[in-house]
């Protein structure tokens, strides 16, 4: 059998990098650490398209996939800091940057959305999720996907869709560009080539009776406008969506499972947070970017229409959210046994709890909630391999955004109910301090270190979140070996009241600085934290380790 | 050679080769970290593969595609495959529902049936008209006599607060069972015999209050008695003196008309979790052909309490039965048109039809508890007597119970499991409708 020549020369590449790297590896830390950005971007050939059962992921993710959670190894893609390096599913922002309120409020639009002034041409009927809806161009030419609110729920799945895409953009996930619009429906009209989909039937062409039946149906101003939420179609071409387990078998960048991405995982945390519930892999959708003559796949969050306190209802209509979602997976033995066995007597504790329900907020609570109990639709692979380091670095960005930038998104709803939306605003704030809590409360929460000439200076986490008052960082130094892991104390453990730690005198390759707080009611912040720096021109702060 | 020195060395080289489709890093620098993320994706190059999903994946996919439409949806020229169990001991019968409502947009539905049993057993009916049914969901169908007519096809929640439709109805039953009449029937007794019913009728109704409905309906309906097919069972004539049955020697023609009231306050009548039903019927079977000896009336009531107990999750359902025939005097009710306790939906252990009487009194209780909204479960019981004629006392009532499990949507029970004991031995009834 004949080997192809570049076969060869691809073996003989990879044993001498292998012969090469072989000694390095043993490395705790490379010189390129910590990466900040991994280029999972390189050019690739158009993927074939995927498309997803829902139900069957319901039942895949609900039955396969469940990991044994005592050997849950740590997130793969963070880097030597514990952070998440930019890539084709995440990019850092307000986690690394302060971002103004301006910034928040725009979240991921570019420009002004769709053209209200001219025809929007309608070129198919949305027949997925639980909302009407259709695809349009506007008078510029661009693409949207446009859904409605039911006339009883004004703003319920609109408001939230504007709203969760701004929040997941400053989190640092890709999501579609989204507005709310009102449009007059002399407006719409249907294009040459549109189809449609009732419910189990097979597409045929969109008429404009189609198009009015739908319009009977949708919340409007009073001037008769129509709201919609209009969501640009993303760059690129839409291959499909991903799992939140394995990797793309066609894609050559995607090699890190995704249940062990930190981005991914950290996605609870910030689903907690805002009810989304829905957040499971046919709301998510990979698109081919170009870059030059080939491209690679972006990876985006998208459709939060069901987030927040906004749901549907048993017959998949837009409704407030059931207090089911985020309590209790859709199939869950544990409930039905107890309930099965104990003759109906046992009650699943959410149903006793009361909702203030707003017809265009829906039903949202923080009181009841908490955040460890939180779940989504159904088991998402990822969500469960969450790790104490993965919550931490998703509350960390949580606790960066304050009341008033929560006020300011959910603004953007334009609910156009000043009390629905003070009370979703308190709710997403309260939940946000019970995030907070919990995952501060659970390992030291220290972060954002930073070396000076003469000392290790950081942020507590916990502290600044009004969790205690720190007595003392105990902290100790030592000189750390890279190629062996080991360490050599230079001096014994010492207490001081800030968070500027001075250097040692001494200045190995590498020097490791173990910081233990002390603070009443925490026991969790002596945990230790080990901080490692690299001596060369100037010290560098290179990799961060955490006891969880 | 330092690794990162190495790293780029193996990409100069490694670039140039790589397949089709693959990742590449001409022109990129990458550190030794990144390097080894890398060199997984030139690995993962050798493999790469479209993705493929399962058997089970893909038949899911093309449903929710409508691809195929779903199993309930299947159809040809509106005629829809179902499984039901449609008469006493027809155990299950394949068949085919005509559902074709609303034509062309008017308020003329077109409703039918047709089932063939394992057991012989055939089954068809027909409706045209303004028929009782809400949205495009199937009518009502109910082929037992077990219930208050009306309540098989009344329903509060339907599209149009009135009803005027022609019926069309013909069994085929050949393994009916017979036990003797009144409560003092013996098990050992039980005998068989077929019977063929032919209807013909008009039905008109009102929904005169949110809650309240009044029918009225006239029709002629006929009937033949034969040897039942069941070769363990005698026939009639083998057990009990032809004298003593009523009916047995001819089955005249009878013109049937009758009128009902039916308060549903149900929140689901398939599935219901509060509410309840108060019906009450008087009919009239009118002997044709000469002769009165068969003619009679017929009264009946049959109540319905839905009780949710501190939340939906908990239901007390309670129902309360009670008919009496009423022959002109010297007449005897054809034996096969008395009421009878025995069957899935009235006493659960006992055989089907056990008790035959002019005068039957029946109550169930059922707890029900929902383990999930598509769970329940149920522990029920059942207790019924019967006289053999209207100037009788009722026997003694005759008590079941037992557990069951039911599959439901949020407004339909789809599948009940019930296992029943009784002085005269259990049962396990498998159904596709709720007992009450």
């Amino acid at each position: 059998m004949a080997i192809p020549m570049k076969r060869l020369a691809f073996a003989f590449a990879a044993a001498l990098v292998s012969l090469a790297a072989g000694p390095a590896r043993a490395q705790k830390f490379l010189p390129d650490d910590p990466v900040l950005k991994d280029r999972d971007d390189l050019p690739i050939d158009l993927p074939a398209e995927i498309e997803l059962a829902t139900s069957y992921d319901v039942l895949e993710n609900s039955w396969h996939h469940r990991p044994d959670k005592t050997s849950i190894p740590a997130a793969q893609n963070a880097n030597t800091l514990g952070e998440v390096p930019d890539s084709s599913w995440f990019t850092n922002r307000i986690g690394v940057k302060a971002m103004s309120i301006e910034e928040l409020v725009r979240g991921p639009n570019r420009r002004d959305g769709p053209a209200t002034e001219q025809a929007w041409t309608v070129i198919g009927g949305k027949s997925g999720g639980i909302t009407p809806g259709f695809t349009m161009r506007d008078g510029r030419g661009d693409i949207y996907f446009v859904k409605f609110d039911p006339p009883q729920y004004f703003g319920l799945s609109t408001g939230a869709d504007v709203i969760g895409s701004k929040f997941f953009h400053s989190f640092g996930y890709y999501v579609p560009e989204n507005w709310v619009v009102y449009v007059e429906q002399a407006r719409l009209r249907v294009g040459e080539g549109a189809q449609v989909r009732v419910r189990s039937g097979k597409p045929r062409p969109m008429t404009q009776a189609d198009l009015d039946a739908m319009m009977t149906n949708v919340a409007r101003l009073p001037d008769g406008r129509i709201r919609c939420v209009a969501s640009r179609a993303v760059p690129g071409k839409v291959v499909g969506p991903h799992k939140y387990y394995g990797t793309r078998p066609d894609d050559p960048n995607d090699v890190i499972p995704h249940e062990h991405r930190r981005e991914l995982r950290g996605y609870r945390v910030f689903s907690t947070w805002l009810n989304h519930d829905d957040s499971r892999s046919v709301n998510s959708i990979n698109s081919y970017v170009k870059a030059g003559e080939r491209g690679y796949l972006v990876h985006y969050l998208q459709d939060f229409s069901s987030m927040l306190g906004s749901g549907s209802d048993w017959q998949h209509r837009i409704a407030p959210q059931n207090p089911r979602a985020g309590n209790e997976y859709i199939l869950e033995v544990g409930p039905i046994l107890k309930t099965a066995l104990s003759l109906g007597l046992w009650e699943r504790p959410w149903r006793g709890v009361k909702y203030r329900v707003y017809p265009q907020v829906g039903g949202i609570e923080a009181e009841f909630f908490d955040p460890d109990q939180w779940k989504p639709e159904y088991p998402n692979p990822a969500f469960e391999r969450m790790l104490p380091e993965d919550a931490f670095w998703a509350a960390r960005i949580v606790s960066k955004f304050s009341d008033a930038a929560i006020q300011a998104i959910v603004k953007e709803g334009d609910f156009r109910a000043s009390e629905a939306e003070a009370h979703l605003a308190s709710m997403i704030e309260k939940r946000r301090d019970k995030i907070v809590a919990r995952y501060f409360g659970s390992l030291n929460p220290l972060a954002d270190f930073t070396v000076t000439t003469d000392a290790v200076r950081f942020a507590n986490y916990g502290e600044d979140a009004g969790l205690a008052r720190v007595e003392a960082y105990e902290h100790e130094w030592f000189a750390f070996n890279n190629q062996t892991s080991g360490t050599e104390p230079l001096g014994a453990a010492v207490r001081a009241p800030g968070r500027s730690l001075p250097l040692p005198a001494a200045r190995p390759e590498y020097l490791m600085l173990r910081i233990r707080t002390h603070a009443p009611g925490f026991p969790a912040w002596g945990k230790r934290v080990d901080v490692y720096l690299r001596s060369g021109a100037s010290l560098a702060i290179v990799g961060v380790d955490r006891e969880s | 050679m330092s690794f990162s020195a190495a790293a780029a060395a193996w990409f100069a080289l490694a670039a140039p080769v790589s397949p089709a489709g693959c990742a590449s890093s001409d022109g990129i620098e990458i550190g030794p970290r990144l390097a080894q993320w890398v060199e997984k994706r030139q690995a993962k190059c050798q493999q790469l593969r479209p993705y493929e999903g399962t058997f089970l994946e893909k038949q899911i996919l093309a449903f929710e595609k409508a691809e195929r439409p779903s199993i309930t949806r299947l159809n040809l020229l509106g005629l829809y495959p179902r499984l039901e169990s449609v008469d006493h001991r027809s155990q299950y019968a394949p068949g085919l529902r005509l559902w074709q409502p609303d034509l062309g947009g008017s308020r003329l539905d077109l409703s039918g049936s047709a089932f063939w049993s394992f057991q012989g057993y055939q089954y068809y009916d027909a409706q045209v008209g303004a028929v009782p049914h809400h949205g495009q969901a199937f009518p009502l169908l109910a082929t037992k006599n077990d219930d208050v007519f009306e309540l098989a096809n009344v329903r509060s929640d339907a599209n149009a607060p009135y009803m005027l439709y022609g019926s069309f109805l013909y069994r085929w039953a050949p393994k009916y069972d017979y036990f003797g009449i009144g409560p003092d029937s013996r098990e050992e007794d039980q005998a068989d015999f077929r019977l063929q019913e032919t209807l013909y009728e008009g039905v008109a109704g009102y929904r005169v209050l949110p809650r309240l409905t009044l029918s009225g309906r006239f029709g002629l309906d006929s009937f033949s008695i034969g040897e039942g097919t069941d070769d363990e069972l005698p026939a009639i004539d083998a057990v009990f003196p032809p004298e003593t049955v009523p009916g047995l020697a001819e089955q005249p023609d009878f013109v049937r008309y009758g009128a009902a009231a039916i308060f549903d306050s149900r929140d689901f009548a398939e599935n219901p979790h509060r509410g309840a039903v108060l019906a009450a019927t008087w009919q009239r079977y009118d002997q044709r052909g000469g002769g009165d000896d068969q003619s009679f009336n017929q009264l009946a009531a049959d109540v319905r309490l839905y009780l949710t107990l501190g939340s939906r999750q908990r239901v007390l359902a309670l129902r309360g039965y009670a008919s009496q025939d009423d022959p002109a005097d010297g007449a005897r009710v054809p034996f096969y048109l008395l009421s009878y306790l025995g069957s899935s939906h009235t006493l659960r252990a006992f055989a089907s039809q056990r008790f035959r009487g002019e005068r039957l009194a029946l109550a169930q209780a059922e707890y029900r508890w929902e383990a999930s909204p598509v769970i329940e479960l149920a522990a029920f019981v059942d207790s019924g007597a019967v006289a053999a004629t209207r100037d009788d006392s009722l026997g003694s009532f005759r008590t079941d119970g037992g557990i069951g499990l039911r599959v439901k949507s949020h407004e339909a029970t789809l599948l009940r499991f019930d296992f029943a004991w009784g002085s005269e031995g259990g049962s396990f009834l498998f159904r596709f409708s709720p007992v009450f």
